[in-house]
């Protein structure tokens, strides 16, 4: 795990619960001020809407996707690791030291992590 | 509100410029502009639209034109900047503020170097890795998955635009490719090659709005509205352009007119998906089916329903805070039956729209939609 920058970190809003990027410590629903709960990242879910693998003039090729998070906005984050994304995949956000971009990446989950095997 | 003219187009060529500054560029355009008119004072006021130029753009472009105690207004509102400049004059002129006004557009975008415009490195989005050309890579892949569409229909974008900026002397690209090219260039996002990707241009364009003809051109704005981006949930699709769709509508109602009555239009196609997308969002062409027009050589310069037929912001290039105004300088030549080399048959309503993106969270941060009639 590596420390995330803290804008990129979400929070929960005490004063009405909603969910967000604390990017400038405000609630953008009912303009409270100050952070909020963090949530982990790890419970954070939600399903693949697009894709795409971002070939940079210089470096190794990566593969972004727009995910609908279960908590009722669309994000953006590298894939972790070798998958493939697909549209409809299940993923979950995690930090990842492996990040070639981003602190804040999106995990496929495996049958494993669904309990499949 | 009363009507407003439009006239007295200047336009610098599209392309680098490594030995020219934004001020000159700009006082270029402007001087085009200025000549068509009876004498300096018959402008007061200039609205000028820039992205990367620097404090008072626009004040340094006037001065360098001779003027003292003009008002100038800079914009800055990302790929929309002159296009929100051109509105801001045209509502001043409308409500009767002012008379006339000078409209101007400029960017030497060359001057970042190569690669795709920088994200604002404190925006989530580019700590995420994204770049521009992903986001759009993202919107083709989902209108993919939803449609019966393929790759060949980006590519067919890019090479309708290509093949109309060889005729357009002003353009910045002007060498015309196929889809084997297309396919086969580098890739910057999949499923986007270099050449699904506007290129970086240098350049700047002006014209005068008026509450009366301007130069004896009789062209009008009809519409002019400015949309503000709309917050993306995961109610929002990537493939509706909701800001753009909702600018269209509201200019289509100001100009009393519908989709059908459009006759050219210069959209914002920023990368080869948008344009297919924007057929959606004005009303060109139901939800997805915006390739089948395509397909139906509806859009080609002699089609019913010519779109970039300058050869759009793929090729004529897409000097960010100038690209507004180049777009009405552009559909000005066609109304006006001057686009020597690529005029369509007998424009009578003409349709131009930019967006300015790259926010994080949000399908856009902007749009203008302007319709200019005969």
């Amino acid at each position: 795990m590596t420390k995330t920058d803290p804008r990129t970190r979400f929070v929960q809003c005490e004063a009405c619960r909603h969910i967000r990027l604390d990017e400038v410590g405000l609630c953008p629903e009912c303009w409270t001020a100050g952070s909020g709960q963090e949530v982990v990242l790890e419970a954070i879910e939600g399903e693949i809407y697009s894709y795409t693998c971002v070939h940079p003039r210089e470096g190794e090729p990566y593969w972004l996707a727009a995910i609908n998070l279960d908590i009722g906005m669309r994000f953006i984050a590298p894939i972790v690791g070798n998958e493939i994304p697909t549209i409809g995949m299940r993923v979950c956000l995690t930090s990842a030291s492996l990040a070639p971009v981003s602190e804040v990446m999106a995990k496929v989950f495996t049958e494993e992590d669904r309990g499949i095997v | 509100m009363r009507s407003v003219y439009v006239g007295a187009p200047g336009m610098t060529p599209f392309g680098r410029y490594p030995d020219m500054g934004v001020v000159e560029l700009g006082a270029l355009a402007a001087a085009q502009s200025l000549r068509a008119l009876p004498e300096r004072n018959s402008v007061q006021a200039a609205y000028v639209g820039c992205v990367y130029g620097g404090s008072l753009v626009g004040q340094r472009i006037t001065r360098a034109l001779g003027y003292s105690g003009l008002p100038v207004v800079n914009v800055e509102n990302a790929c929309a900047s002159s296009g929100t400049a051109l509105h801001l004059a045209v509502k001043a002129v409308a409500s009767g503020e002012l008379e006339s006004a000078l409209v101007l557009g400029a960017e030497r975008l060359s001057a970042l170097g190569r690669g795709t415009i920088p994200v604002p490195d404190d925006e989530v989005d580019a700590r995420q890795g994204v770049i521009l050309p992903a986001l759009y890579a993202m919107r083709a892949n989902r209108y993919l998955h939803e449609t019966d569409s393929t790759v060949e229909d980006l590519c067919a974008v890019v090479v309708k635009n290509r093949r109309n900026g060889a005729r357009n002397p002003l353009a910045h690209q002007r060498s015309m490719v196929g889809p084997e090219e297309v396919n086969g260039a580098r890739m910057i996002a999949d499923p986007l090659t270099k050449y699904h990707c506007c290129p970086n241009s240098d350049g700047a364009a002006s014209v005068v709005v008026s509450s009366r003809p301007v130069a004896s051109s009789p062209v009008r704005i009809l519409a002019s509205v400015l949309e503000g981006g709309v917050r993306l949930d995961d109610a929002v699709s990537l493939t509706d352009f909701a800001t753009a769709a909702s600018a269209a509508a509201q200019a289509y109602e100001q100009a009393s007119l519908g989709p059908r009555d459009i006759s050219v239009a210069e959209v914002h196609d920023a990368f080869s998906i948008a344009e297919i997308l924007y057929y959606e969002a004005f009303g060109w062409a139901p939800k997805g089916e915006g390739f089948t027009l395509l397909r139906s050589g509806a859009t080609q310069i002699d089609g019913r329903l010519p779109v970039s037929p300058s050869g759009g912001l793929l090729a004529r290039g897409h000097p960010l805070g100038a690209s507004g105004v180049a777009q009405v300088v552009e559909v000005w030549k066609q109304l006006s039956g001057v686009a020597d080399g690529y005029q369509v048959e007998s424009p009578r309503t003409a349709f131009c729209q930019v967006s300015g993106g790259g926010i994080s969270g949000m399908d856009t941060g902007v749009t203008t939609v302007h319709i200019l009639t005969l």
